[in-house]
């Protein structure tokens, strides 16, 4: 019985080779796929790979917490103006840099934006995440001397690790290699602490949680904080793919719109992306688990 | 004066269109507990055959029959929800709420691309309609006629639907299986069939919002998610599943909004989202709002 229980609380046991061994032949097949695909379809698949991440974070809260939210776009247009605004006002270029202002940024707005929202579940949970985004929407939309509004604003192609383009060096050629590669580095990373995040203890307490909210409340598990935590978490994952998102569409001047399609794509369309890919990430995720 | 007049018909035209649409979303809620996120987009589906029917298939004829055919969107988009409910929605009641909001979402991102589908990127206009009943002076501004027509819609259709919820047998049938499905079935009520008609009841209060509005504005792809927003924001405001919170929420938004664009144009729209969070925090069941 204490086998059983100790076996991840009575599902058949998954053998630790075959997940490795999966999990190796996924990580291959994704670092080769550059030289295999056409570079569009590498850009979609960069592009994936960061849709991928948010979904990690969206997942983290419906799919460990319970909390349905329709506001992690705005974390992911958090993400994205904060390296914006780094560009524009600091005039940095380092991806490093990026990934530290955008996790700071994105923590900021969701400790605030959780302190009101984890009050509430279910229904009024997402009405009330809806209202925020669109807040932060709008103020994008409006303030165009700050934002570029529809415009948005330009982001160039950042260093990696030091590494700018090449003046010889084709864009295509880096953004399709090396950049795609740093992404996949980082979704990587994003998986393994997700990986972490939901077999420790605080995540098991979210899981509780989740199936019994009085139960866990009994048991000792200080409720509100769980979750804001959790909405901190998945906030701040949500931040780094739009840090991400944002190089891979703003580096190309014709879409550099980090603005209503990337504002818009952070009250809707990116709540529509995180649900439905929620799904294969959290396959993902939970293949791993 | 006329401005201060102006501003106060503009506040009750918004008010209207957004009482019609928010009034259906709560009257779905009140009967189903389902929140239709896909409810923006029959209000787009009416702007759209409204404005398909009389600006491009019917061009040119004689313009008393284009003003007698301006519920054509609404009966489109009745027939739309009449579909949808027994289809999809049904499947979904006893299933938990994120699974609802899932789905409905879902519908809402297909209907937006099945309009585009039909009607292409392109807007529709069916302002004939509105220039064809010129202005009329107010004080000493002008003021388009069409848009009393539009004001008078919205307070006849609150008043209609007041009688009919209140005054008729459906309306008390209704009444009672939104207070409890369940007893209401064991008295002998078909609540499947209450279900198809509030639903279909919903939508075409929806449809109706966009036929009347479409001639003053036009047919645009978004428009559905931009209405659905600000139908959240009135049953925020007014309350879940009550029909006089509706009434009261749309009027707040209706005025906040004029005035907001009147005064502070920059955050006009934030500050709409700002009451309702602020509505939500002191009062999470509204303002009529029954408590959950």
């Amino acid at each position: 019985m204490t086998a059983a229980f100790l076996s991840r609380g009575g599902r058949s046991p998954v053998r630790p080779v075959k997940v490795v061994a999966s999990v190796a032949a996924g990580v291959v097949l994704l670092l080769v796929l550059p030289y295999l695909l056409a570079p569009y379809q590498t850009l979609l698949l960069t592009y994936g790979l960061v849709m991928a991440i948010a979904a990690l974070g969206f997942n983290l809260l419906l799919g460990y917490t319970g909390l349905l939210s329709f506001g992690h776009s705005a974390f992911f247009g958090v993400g994205a103006y904060a390296v914006a605004f780094m560009v524009k006002y600091l005039d940095l270029a380092s991806m490093e840099l990026f990934i530290v202002g955008a996790t700071v940024a994105s923590a900021l707005v969701t400790a605030l934006f959780g302190l009101v929202c984890v009050r509430y579940t279910r229904i009024f949970f997402s009405i009330l995440t809806l209202a925020l985004s669109q807040v932060l929407w709008s103020l994008a939309f409006k303030f165009f001397w700050v934002t570029g509004g529809t415009d948005g604003l330009r982001v160039p192609t950042p260093r990696l690790l030091g590494r700018a383009v090449a003046a010889s060096e084709d864009k295509t050629t880096f953004l399709v290699h090396a950049y795609y590669t740093y992404v996949l580095v980082l979704f990587l990373a994003c998986v393994a602490l997700m990986w972490v995040i939901v077999n420790s203890p605080f995540g098991k307490a979210l899981q509780a949680i989740r199936d019994n909210e009085t139960r866990a409340e009994f048991v000792g598990v200080q409720i509100w904080r769980y979750r804001w935590i959790a909405f901190m978490v998945s906030g701040v994952f949500t931040g780094l793919a739009g840090r991400s998102g944002c190089r891979s569409t703003g580096s190309r001047p014709r879409t550099s719109s980090t603005g209503r399609s990337r504002a818009r794509s952070s009250s809707w369309p990116c709540s529509a992306g995180s649900g439905p890919s929620a799904g294969p990430s959290s396959a993902r995720s939970s293949s791993t688990t | 004066m006329g401005i201060i007049l102006i501003h106060i018909l503009n506040a009750l035209l918004y008010a209207s269109v957004l009482f019609l649409i928010a009034g259906g979303l709560s009257l779905i809620y009140g009967v189903m507990r389902i929140v239709n996120l896909a409810h923006g987009n029959l209000y787009a589906i009416g702007a759209y055959v409204t404005a398909w029917v009389v600006g491009q298939w019917l061009v040119g004829a004689p313009t008393v029959v284009l003003y007698l055919l301006i519920p054509a969107g609404a009966l489109a988009a009745a027939a739309a929800g009449a579909i949808i409910e027994p289809t999809l929605l049904r499947r979904f009641y006893k299933r938990a709420e994120e699974y609802q909001l899932l789905v409905t979402f879902g519908l809402l991102m297909i209907l937006e691309d099945v309009v585009r589908f039909i009607w292409g990127p392109y807007p529709l206009s069916a302002s004939v309609l509105w220039s064809e009943l010129g202005s009329i002076a107010i004080g000493d501004a002008l003021y388009p006629t069409y848009n009393l027509l539009v004001i008078a819609v919205g307070g006849v259709a609150a008043a209609f639907l007041w009688v009919f919820v209140y005054r008729t047998r459906f309306g008390v049938v209704l009444r009672a299986a939104s207070q409890d499905m369940r007893m209401a079935a064991a008295l002998g009520i078909n609540v499947n069939r209450v279900y198809v008609q509030a639903f279909t009841l919903g939508c075409f209060m929806a449809g109706l919002a966009g036929a009347i509005i479409v001639p003053s504005q036009s047919a645009v792809l978004g428009m559905s998610v931009d209405a659905l927003i600000l139908a959240f924001i009135v049953v925020v405001i007014g309350g879940l599943g009550s029909l006089e919170g509706a009434l009261v929420g749309a009027l707040v938004v209706g005025v906040v909004r004029e005035a907001g664009i009147a005064l502070f144009p920059e955050i006009e729209l934030a500050l709409l989202y700002l009451i309702a969070a602020i509505v939500l925090l002191v009062r999470p069941a509204g303002l009529f709002g029954r408590t959950a």
